[in-house]
């Protein structure tokens, strides 16, 4: 039996139930000292006066800093995805762009005396106007959050694929609507955390950050710092989350280590929640003006949707490019022949746009799948119908998009109809019209997916960022009792990857399972990594740790064949030992292979000794995963509340390596896209500020809101040597938009049109009873 | 102040700010990490700890309210290598992924267990409406909870 | 976040807590901490001395005399919602009871603190004026007891002079009540909330009426006309309609990151028109 496809138990697990886990707040170190940030209370706002001489003289303060003060001391921090990124410091120099922008830092001798030591810096502001609305942003009047570039607009995209226009003319109906997909928050539980360790004597520096890819941020932080690499190591420990929001090094954790440097004493800092939903980047945030353009039957003949992304006042880690991800990504499973696809990119005075699991292919399918369940209505065709008409029917693949994406398997229709069949639509309507006799209005929807994921082959459009590999590495080191340590690029935050690369290597060496033990998140350990992110764990990192393994067993069999005094071409291994071919007597065992490896006892200076390998595993292609989602919902019309009474989802992830772990990954993702559909909201009031930051008022999903969920699987390998797709985005791209159509069928007797999420209790109501 | 609490069976004496919180007292000066903060309203429940007996958030409690009182926290119930049955549970049914939230679920649901030993699922999913969790959808979580009976009592 | 530096009293007796009440200005009581300690770690509120009140004894009992429901102030609301005393006395106050925040916050919380720490959101105080209950109160001029009607001054204000505390509540016992609660998600604090409590004779008839809404701009706010217009009548559709549009008529809501100011309006109607008939269903089974 293979580890590969295993329900095997995930490494971590024993240590951090038992309370053993290890977060960087709970990494102590000597002498630390503890900053607790100054953050702009406006929107918008020069700092006329900083006065840090109360804060400087508060009991346990070690120093103190602000941005007006330490202006050209600080660095500047450059985007990774554009090399025209508006300036930014650690600490805001002489204006504020965003409520909650770093101005200041007090450094104390613990936690409390920072905290207390802060509220006492002064700082006076002169507001300035602000702009919020991304269309108003695009307005020539609209006031600047960077006037030294004229405008607020950033860039505009434009791709017309085929023949639009034409379709558009020939059309027997074309379906207008504008969608928005809100802003929106990472919220991992853990909030961001760093603990920066200099050693002045030997100018090495070592950070604990939670983070998704310590690599990346390593050169990032030599680049910014103007450090060696070699003496700078980062750490990423257990990380509790992260789902795209910590791929960024952020202006308050450089100035962090900015000032550790400056003091050569180390220094933490730990997030508290609310800053996490005020200076922790943000997600989503696109408005789009959506045609479709469909033949009598159906049939769809063109997609047009100009769209603006709301940026916020700054690019961070992507942020100029997430939405570009939402274009090429907006025919999904589909075959639509010919878009027209425009996209404007604004600033405005909020905290960035950053990555978020599902980011831009979740905005693309909510507004495809929204654009298709009001075409089935405008043009009464049973939703699932409409959907078999269009998806890529099986007998098309290889199916290239009008972007270029070549798909080449999955049974989408197929997909579809399992979803259809498991949350049995079939007795639906009957319900439906039941309910609806008894006052209860209950709704079905659908949605489709298709997740482009597996970043990315280097040098491929996908992947436009600067020191940001699409490779992955893995270091496996045989020790002399044959036993491995597989020291990973990927960069979990909860993933279980330790599990699955020790569930693939296992299989290689033909060990068990115990054997393998997994490394990852140490520069000072790992060759290598682009880290965790992007549905890319299995994919590219799988392989990486593939590869290595198949290169330690051709190690390993240049060892047996000298100890078998055979040529190594006839050495056959298999069941865990070395054999000559046809002569299966002569056998060494695995063990025997490794410690000769090491010892050269018997053999004398045949080979090299020692038993590892490397492998860096650039993907020649992205990977697409696929599936359909189906929910029932029942809205209660008097107070707006939606249940969701069933949610089923089948997906293709190809080769599932380990079941419990590639569900709960679809769980967790279905959660997040509940919490799209019916709860979450990062929202600004008409000053800025913003009036969800806490848990209690941007309402994350708990185990009352989200509901059992009926997964199934329609497998079809991907053609990757290990068959894998990804798997951990799969779950937030189709969850909302099918909860958004399925509330708009529970409504369809009021007329209402579903445009936009979160369908809060009150948002709901509003539209049921417009005033 | 000085305060004497009892954790997971051990009497400690400290000596700590009156401003202290109860979980920050068992992290900082304790050095009992395994029970996290995770917001600042009293909503996430990743602080959970029993106190007397009852599930409570120790972010929410000040130190001097634990003064004399017994705690557990998610330290005290794995025996060396032996995970508490609850904790087994979990481990089985991959209800944690990035760990965080963890110790405050097994809390919660330690004494949730302790008083209701065959729950139904809702009772379940309503008695952990409490803690947040962001990775696992809470459908692993729950069904670890409800295959445990008896979930442990401290070593 | 962290609350700012304070000094901790501890109070074991009712005479302690007076006299560390009194004491000098910025001086608070902390029962249970639930609303008191969230508050002051985001420094909304900055005491410059915290009264730990809750380990008087003697003020955690639940019992019955006279009609009356007797709870003391530091019974929590985990508590107040398990006891079969308060279940089959007052099924409202068990259902406010189970409303409130969340199971590890109603482990900690206290009938007494939900009360005097008068939030709008808080449960309690509706469920106190709709079953037009009285606060017992101890204080340096002795003790006193405040009606429902008179205990709320406004938001995050009591009738409470300095120097007192909350030791009871009595409520009158009555079958026919419930609490009906809107929250958008576990850790919503609430958008609103109707608590309704009825007396009724043996033909089914009202004859007394307590109903008041949370979420509004006052704390509990009484819905006088509602009230009048259900004395007397027996609950039939049309009459709970109209009484559940006179207590949204009479709650004043207000626009937030909630919901409109109409949306709640029509919120609370629609959580009357539910309380009104379960506590009169109930009501009518005893």
């Amino acid at each position: 039996m293979t580890a590969v496809g295993a329900r095997l138990p995930r490494k971590e697990d024993p240590r951090i139930l038992s309370g053993g886990g290890r977060y960087v707040d709970d990494i102590t170190v000597p002498h630390t000292a503890h900053a607790c940030f100054v953050r702009s209370p406006f929107a918008h706002a020069d700092i006329t006066s900083v006065d840090l001489r109360r804060a400087r003289r508060a009991p346990g303060v070690v120093a103190a800093y602000s941005g007006p003060e330490s202006a050209g001391s600080m660095p500047l921090i450059p985007s990774a995805a554009a090399d025209d990124s508006p300036p930014r410091t650690p600490l805001t120099g002489d204006r504020v762009h965003y409520v909650g922008e770093p101005v200041a830092m007090v450094l104390a001798a613990d936690p409390r005396s920072a905290l207390n030591a802060a509220e006492r810096a002064d700082v006076d502001y002169e507001p300035l106007p602000h702009v919020l609305d991304p269309w108003e942003a695009l307005s020539p009047d609209a006031p600047l959050v960077h006037p030294d570039r004229r405008t607020n607009k950033i860039g505009e995209i434009h791709k017309v694929l085929g023949d639009p226009d034409g379709a558009f003319e020939r059309a027997d109906h074309v379906v207008s609507r504008q969608l928005a997909v809100q802003r929106i928050s990472a919220s991992p539980m853990e909030p961001r955390a760093i603990l920066a360790v200099p050693e002045p004597a030997s100018g090495h520096l070592t950070v604990y950050l939670s983070c998704q890819g310590p690599h990346t941020l390593r050169t990032w932080l030599a680049h910014i710092l103007d450090l060696d690499e070699s003496k700078l190591r980062i750490v990423a420990p257990d990380v509790g989350g992260g789902f795209g929001s910590k791929l960024n090094l952020y202006s308050d954790e450089l100035a962090v280590i900015w000032a550790a440097l400056e003091l050569g004493i180390p220094v933490k800092w730990v997030e508290t929640r609310t800053e996490n939903f005020t200076a922790g980047v943000h997600a989503r945030d696109q408005i789009h003006n959506a045609e479709l353009a469909l033949d009598a039957g159906g049939k769809i003949l063109a997609l047009r949707s100009h769209f603006v992304g709301d940026l916020g006042a700054y690019f961070h880690f992507f942020t100029p490019v997430v939405p570009d991800l939402t274009i090429d990504t907006l025919t999904g499973n589909y075959d639509i022949p010919s878009v027209d696809i425009k996209l404007e990119k604004v600033f405005t005075n909020k905290m960035s746009i950053e990555a978020l699991r599902g980011s831009g292919r979740a905005e693309a399918t909510f507004v495809l799948e929204r654009m298709i369940e009001e075409a089935a209505r405008e043009l009464d065709l049973d939703p699932v119908e409409i959907r078999l008409r269009n998806l890529v029917a099986p007998d098309q693949l290889p199916y290239e998009t009008p972007f270029g994406l070549t798909y080449t398997g999955g049974d989408y229709p197929a997909l579809l109809r399992r979803a259809a069949e498991l949350v049995g639509y079939d007795s639906v309507r009957a319900g439906q019209a039941e309910a609806r006799r008894e006052g209860r209005y209950v709704g079905v929807g659908f949605a489709t997916y298709n997740l482009l994921c597996g970043f990315s082959p280097s040098g491929h459009d996908w992947n436009p960022m600067k020191f940001f590999p699409g490779h992955e590495s893995t270091l496996i080191r045989v020790d002399p009792q044959g036993k491995a340590v597989a020291y990973s690029g990927l960069s979990p935050q909860g993933q279980g990857s330790d599990t699955i690369v020790a569930q693939i290597v296992a299989d290689q060496l033909q060990v068990p399972f115990d054997h393998i033990t997994v490394v990852h998140g140490d520069t000072e350990t790992i060759p290598f990594g682009g880290g965790t992110h992007g549905s890319r764990g299995a994919v590219v990192g799988g392989h990486a740790a593939l590869v290595a393994a198949q290169r330690v067993v051709e190690k390993a069999r240049q060892v047996a064949a000298a100890m078998l005094e055979a040529a190594s071409e006839d050495i056959v291994f298999a069941d865990g030992s070395f054999a000559v071919a046809g002569s299966p007597e002569s056998t060494v065992s695995w063990q025997e292979v490794a410690e000769e490896a090491h010892f050269l006892k018997r053999c004398g200076p045949m080979f090299e000794p020692g038993l590892e390998a490397t492998a860096f595993y650039d993907p020649p292609d992205v990977n697409f995963a696929f599936g359909a989602n189906a929910a029932i919902v029942e809205v209660d019309i008097e107070t707006g509340k939606v249940k969701i009474l069933e949610f089923v989802s089948v997906d293709d992830y190809g080769v599932g390596i380990n079941p419990g772990i590639v569900d709960g990954q679809i769980h967790g993702g279905i959660a997040q896209g509940i919490g799209q559909a019916l709860y979450e909201q990062v929202s600004h009031d008409e000053a800025g500020q913003v009036p969800s930051a806490s848990f209690a008022s941007y309402l994350l999903p708990s185990a009352v809101e989200v509901p059992r969920l009926t997964l199934d699987n329609i497998v079809s390998p991907s053609d990757t040597p290990l068959g894998v797709r990804g798997v951990g985005e799969s779950g937030t791209l189709a969850s909302p938009p099918a909860i958004a159509n399925a509330v708009a069928d529970a409504l369809a007797p009021f007329g209402v049109r579903i445009d936009r999420t979160p369908l809060r209790p009150s948002v709901v109501w509003e539209l049921i009873h417009p005033e | 102040m000085r305060l004497t609490v009892a954790v997971n069976g051990v009497t400690h004496r400290v000596d700590c700010h009156p401003s202290t919180l109860l979980v920050h007292l068992l992290r900082e000066e304790l050095e009992l990490t395994g029970t996290h903060v995770g917001c600042d309203t009293s909503s996430c429940g990743a602080c959970t700890v029993i106190l007397d007996g009852a599930a409570v958030k120790s972010c929410t409690v000040l130190a001097g309210q634990a003064d004399g009182r017994e705690i557990e926290t998610v330290e005290g119930f794995a025996d060396n290598h032996r995970l508490s049955p609850l904790q087994q549970a979990f481990a089985d049914h991959f209800a944690l992924q990035c760990g965080f939230c963890t110790s405050g679920f097994l809390m919660a649901a330690t004494a949730f267990l302790r008083q209701n030993p065959e729950p139904s699922e809702a009772e379940v999913r309503k008695a952990l409406e409490g803690n947040l969790c962001r990775c696992t959808g809470y459908q692993h979580i729950v069904d670890a909870v409800r295959s445990t009976r008896t979930p442990g009592d401290r070593r | 976040m962290r609350p700012p530096d304070f000094e901790f009293r501890l109070a074991g007796t009712v005479e302690e807590a007076i006299a560390a009440l009194g004491g000098e200005d910025g001086t608070t009581a902390l029962a249970g901490g639930q609303s008191l300690i969230p508050m002051m770690r985001f420094r909304l509120i900055r005491p410059s001395v915290v009264v730990d009140i809750g380990r008087i004894e003697g003020l955690g009992s639940i019992g019955s005399s006279d009609g009356l429901l007797e709870v003391g102030a530091l019974v929590t609301t985990a508590r107040l919602a398990r006891s079969a005393t308060v279940r089959s006395l007052s099924p409202l106050w068990a259902e406010t009871a189970s409303a409130i925040a969340d199971p590890l916050v109603r482990n900690l919380g206290t009938v007494g603190g939900n009360l005097a720490h008068a939030d709008p959101l808080n449960d309690l105080p509706a469920a106190l004026v709709a079953a037009r209950g009285h606060v017992t109160v101890a204080g340096p001029d002795g003790t006193r007891t405040i009606g429902s009607d008179d205990l709320f001054a406004g938001p995050f204000e009591t009738a409470l002079r300095r120097g007192e505390l909350i030791t009871g509540v009595r409520l009158p016992r009555g079958s026919g009540g419930a609490y009906e609660k809107m929250k958008r998600a576990a850790a919503d604090y609430g958008v609103a909330a109707v608590a309704v409590q009825f007396a009724m004779d043996d033909g089914g008839r009202i004859t007394q009426a307590g109903i008041a809404v949370t979420g509004g701009a006052d704390v509990a706010a009484r819905a006088a006309e509602a009230e009048d217009l259900l004395v007397g009548s027996d609950p039939r559709p049309s009459t709970i309609a109209r009484a559940a549009s006179a207590t949204a008529a009479s709650a004043l809501m207000v626009t937030d990151d909630r919901g409109s100011a109409r949306y709640k309006r029509e919120l609370v109607k629609a959580l009357a028109g539910r309380a009104i008939e379960r506590a009169a269903n109930r009501g009518g089974g005893t």
